[in-house]
């Protein structure tokens, strides 16, 4: 078996709790570079299918070593050549996984996602001439009313997140948001949360949406810190908003 | 009852789904030197690099850069 | 820890999610294909990302009153017959519209 799989890195010390077994049943061990390891198994060299069975056990590894100590989880069929190359990685990188580790030490990640009815379109708006149209023109007013229906939704949207985040924030020690990413979706969350303050902080989740009840939430976790890998104002969950 | 109106399954089927954008899409990002995580994730980002190092993996050729 | 929220609106994450996921792929790409689809892939979505830009701009001064109908017609027509080249494209390539995106890292995803 050439090559190295990643799971995660975490802080060395300590060796890892217990025996873990990897893809293809390999055994899971750290690789440690000064104060970081990475969380590896030895792997063939080429990507592992997308299914069911072998994404879950890869979240598996990543839950288990997060049972006694923080990981910064890594994205799947992150494979490296060698132990060289990853020894190499993480001495480049020992900074930025230090901080991070740091950050979300004795933390989880709380995913939220919120649906929502937006309301309906109101027809053609009264300074647009009923006039004989060519298809081009047709086309670009009928652009013009959908355009100025998703600024009003998003306006309307980024409203009642901000009274949502209010809330959520007295719990949260960070959050990391996308709001409208579909039409139906209000929002897509992430939070990171104390381990002592998960029961908490879906007890609020609750109440808040009590105090909703035109909205339907969706809560799940606790999660790796799949979010909160990157420095605060690095989101990996941001869009362009043209 | 149906299995797609079964609670338990859509559950479980939302789990699955949350799961594999977590670990498909987010964490820590690492330039493998073999293959990069599915779905282009990182196409325009280590740009055609990118591209080349899935061509130039057989050749042998060791790219391991992190981003 | 199983997903908690009201049970009639699971079938309807469910939906969005999958949305939100595209997860697993639904061709199977043949590798010598793929160098060249995903070149067409980014070169697609640069080309989508314009015709956006510009159909805003165009939306822009319509709204400003600083077009004639005539030039409105003209630009309309134009992006109408972009639209089909673009449908064109991506057909060659075998690539859908939700296809063309592209994971910026840090700064998301470009459309």
């Amino acid at each position: 078996m050439q090559g190295t799989y990643i799971y995660g890195i975490v802080g060395f010390p300590p060796e890892l709790a217990r025996g873990i077994q990897g893809l293809g049943g390999n055994p899971v061990r750290l690789l440690p570079q000064g104060d970081v390891a990475a969380v590896m198994s030895p792997s063939p060299l080429s990507p592992w299918p997308l299914d069911e069975a072998h994404l879950i056990l890869h979240e598996t590894v990543v839950e288990d070593v997060m049972d006694t100590r923080p990981i910064l989880p890594v994205r799947y069929n992150t494979l490296l050549r060698t132990e060289e190359a990853v020894i190499a990685l993480l001495a480049e990188r020992a900074q930025a996984f230090r901080s991070a580790l740091e950050r979300v030490a004795g933390r989880v990640e709380m995913g939220l996602r919120i649906l929502w009815e937006p309301a309906a379109e109101t027809g053609v708006a009264p300074d647009q001439e009923i006039e004989e149209r060519g298809p081009g023109a047709e086309y670009l007013y009928q652009r013009l009313r959908e355009e100025r229906r998703r600024s009003r939704l998003r306006a309307e949207g980024e409203t009642l997140i901000h009274e949502l985040q209010a809330s959520f924030l007295c719990l949260a020690v960070e959050s990391c948001l996308h709001p409208l990413p579909t039409k139906r979706l209000l929002l897509t969350a992430a939070y990171l949360v104390d381990r002592d303050r998960v029961e908490a902080f879906r007890k609020l989740v609750t109440k808040v949406w009590d105090d909703f009840q035109q909205l339907q939430f969706l809560l799940t976790g606790p999660w790796p810190p799949y979010h909160f890998v990157n420095a605060p104002g690095i989101r990996n969950n941001g869009t362009f908003d043209l | 009852m149906p299995a797609d109106l079964d609670p338990g399954v859509a559950e479980h089927r939302i789990t699955l789904l949350e799961t594999l954008d977590r670990v498909l899409n987010k964490g820590v990002v690492i330039a493998g030197d073999v293959t990069i995580s599915v779905a282009d994730v990182d196409l325009i980002f280590v740009g055609l690099r990118l591209l080349l190092s899935s061509v130039e993996t057989a050749r042998g050729l060791r790219l391991g850069r992190e981003l | 820890m199983a997903p908690s929220t009201c049970e009639g609106s699971l079938a309807e994450f469910e939906g969005e999610l999958e949305q939100l996921t595209q997860a697993l792929p639904r061709r199977i790409n043949a590798d010598p294909e793929r160098v060249e689809q995903g070149l067409a892939k980014l070169v697609l979505t640069l080309i989508e990302l314009l015709r956006r830009l510009l159909e805003k701009q165009a939306l822009r001064r319509i709204e400003a009153g600083s077009l004639t109908s005539e030039e409105i017609e003209r630009m309309g027509v134009t992006f109408l017959r972009l639209e089909q080249k673009m449908a064109e494209l991506r057909a060659h390539f075998g690539l859908e519209a939700e296809d063309l995106n592209l994971d910026l890292g840090p700064l998301g995803e470009l459309l």
